[in-house]
């Protein structure tokens, strides 16, 4: 749209193959660091229940089954409340929480790092201070607040309280910083009103940023299941779900839990593999002509 | 009232466009946030208590405060220790995230995989893996936390070498060695990220001209890569040192959450969180102060 764009630059100076080998092997080698507990969770998902509860434990699989695949399936089918139930609302949680917290976290962070306002560095020092607070301690009142506002038990609770995070903010407010004034200012000159400019300058030009917080907030949120907040089944997120299905008999539904926690890891693997691309992509061609 | 809008001065407008964006998120941020804050500050003044009425308290003063320093010696010895866990811990993590992330920056085949993969850690660490394998022998010690990760020592990997034929004093150092990379590239993953997206800021042309002008790469990491980073790098600082102040493994979090959901003493754990916190907000000044003169920004 109104994004500035620059040809990609020239033939960069190429690495010998030497070079990208060691580069290679040294990514794959923390790689391995950072990957082995989903590996080892994957292998655990395929193991037979007799290499399960062999002890130590084996990193290879002898036999590998779906058994443990089949059998939370099978145990997710016999619940009352259909496994798409849960699906659907995790969906909605996630996807909500994360469209409320960038949009809301973003816009306010725009005139902080560019406007200035009254009470704007005491609410920048609220906002890094909030930050650091323990979470723990605000849960009891958070709690008590929830049900003040009839908001427990509903989907609202899992999604409202977003609009107000932090993390979000500070790191929004943090890139926002780094845009040249001078984009602004041509906007402004050239007649666009500060939410024009918002939303087709600043936006497009932070892609990065911005995928960077969906990102941060869609693992998140995936992954948040505060059980305090949702007591009916049909409410449940997928995560809720699966912990009770594992919870129920940790022994014999060890294989279970593997799976189902390889299973709830896909998503949002699938989600960084398909955004990390437009972290990168587009600050590549974005400049300054 | 259209009329007057256009006549009002410009930068008041930017003043009153400024407070219409932050509005919506600070509704949020008083209602869900601040107000749970001042709550449980005054709760840090009560000995609240849990009756079959519900929450009680009476006003006690700076007791809870007085206590934690004067009485309970658990508290101010794992302050110290997870201030100076958090002092070799933040420097090692930036720089290993950086350097992953400058490795991640160039192009090779499967980069995206590699870059998931770096990021692996994020997903897991707040996932259910963490909870649904708690039973396993293996992942004992998989829950994350500044004190270390004790996977490779839970005796799988032990088995392995051994099978293998070395020794067991090497497998020890091996061991000991492996933890501790795994447990920096278990809390780098966001960091890596931000790294990576500060790093495509960067314009292009910098490189190139500084290229022209006869520059190599190891100079131009110095002189362009680490300078044009720096607004990314006290992000990343300050991240990292929140993130090592409230992980959940930290001795003095442990301390909280203990004093509030096992023993039931919310004034007592308020008490100590707020104290917490204003010391992790003085230490994070001190670094923020000391940082800030050292930042570039990109302004032409």
């Amino acid at each position: 749209m109104f994004r500035i764009q620059k040809k990609k630059a020239g033939a960069k100076a190429r690495r010998s193959l030497g070079g990208n080998i060691i580069i290679f092997g040294i990514i794959a080698l923390l790689g391995v660091f950072s990957a082995f507990p989903f590996i080892f969770a994957l292998i655990t998902s395929f193991k037979p229940i007799n290499e399960l509860l062999q002890f130590p434990p084996r990193l290879i699989v002898r036999r590998p089954t779906f058994d443990n695949y089949e059998s939370l399936f099978q145990i997710a089918s016999n619940m009352w409340v259909p496994l798409t139930r849960y699906i659907f609302n995790t969906v909605i949680v996630a996807v909500l929480g994360t469209v409320f917290h960038v949009l809301f976290a973003s816009m306010a962070a725009y005139p902080l790092a560019k406007h200035k306002f009254p009470g704007k560095k005491a609410l920048f020092s609220i906002i890094v201070m909030a930050l650091m607070f323990v979470p723990q301690v605000t849960f009891i009142p958070q709690f008590i607040l929830m049900a003040n506002l009839k908001l427990v038990n509903t989907y609202g609770a899992l999604i409202l309280p977003w609009i107000g995070a932090s993390l979000g903010l500070f790191l929004m407010k943090q890139f926002i910083e780094q845009l040249p004034d001078a984009i602004l200012e041509a906007s402004r000159i050239d007649g666009a009103n500060e939410f024009r400019t918002f939303f087709q300058i600043v936006l497009p030009n932070c892609i990065p940023a911005v995928m960077t917080v969906v990102i941060f907030q869609f693992v998140n949120l995936w992954n948040y299941a505060p059980k305090e907040l949702i007591y009916s089944e049909s409410l449940k997120v997928f995560k809720m779900a699966l912990e009770q299905i594992a919870a129920s008999d940790p022994i014999a539904r060890m294989g279970a839990g593997a799976a189902a926690s390889v299973i709830l890891m896909i998503p949002p693997i699938i989600i960084f593999v398909l955004l990390q691309r437009k972290v990168v992509e587009t600050m590549t061609f974005a400049g300054i002509k | 009232m259209i009329r007057r809008w256009k006549l009002v001065p410009y930068e008041k407008k930017k003043q009153v466009y400024g407070l219409m964006f932050v509005f919506p998120w600070i509704l949020g941020f008083i209602l869900f946030f601040l107000k749970p804050m001042i709550v449980s500050f005054k709760y840090a003044f009560q000995n609240l208590e849990m009756t079959p009425q519900g929450l009680k308290g009476a006003y006690v003063g700076l007791d809870n405060f007085k206590y934690a320093l004067y009485k309970d010696p658990a508290f101010i010895r794992e302050g110290v220790n997870s201030l100076v866990n958090m002092l070799y811990s933040v420097p090692l993590i930036i720089v290993y995230s950086l350097f992953v992330a400058v490795l991640l920056k160039n192009k090779f085949r499967g980069r995206g995989l590699m870059r998931a993969v770096s990021f692996l850690p994020v997903i897991i660490a707040s996932g259910v893996l963490m909870q649904i394998l708690k039973e396993d022998v293996f992942s004992q010690g998989m829950r994350g936390g500044v004190e270390s990760v004790y996977l490779f020592s839970g005796g799988g990997l032990d088995g392995v070498l051994t099978e293998l034929g070395f020794g067991q004093q090497l497998i020890g150092v091996f061991n000991n060695v492996i933890s501790r990379i795994f447990d920096l590239t278990w809390r780098s993953g966001v960091q890596v990220l931000l790294f990576l997206a500060g790093l495509h800021t960067i314009p292009d042309y910098l490189y190139e001209s500084s290229s022209l002008e006869g520059a190599r790469k190891w100079e131009q990491f110095w002189k362009i890569t680490l300078p044009m980073l720096t607004p990314m790098m006290l992000l990343n600082i300050v991240y990292t040192i929140i993130d090592t102040f409230t992980d959940y493994g930290n001795g003095v979090i442990l301390m909280i959450y203990n004093a509030a959901f096992s023993q039931v003493r919310f004034g007592y754990s308020s008490a100590m969180a707020w104290m917490y916190c204003l010391a992790i907000a003085v230490f994070l000044g001190v670094v923020y102060l000391f940082l800030k003169k050292r930042i570039v920004y990109l302004q032409d």
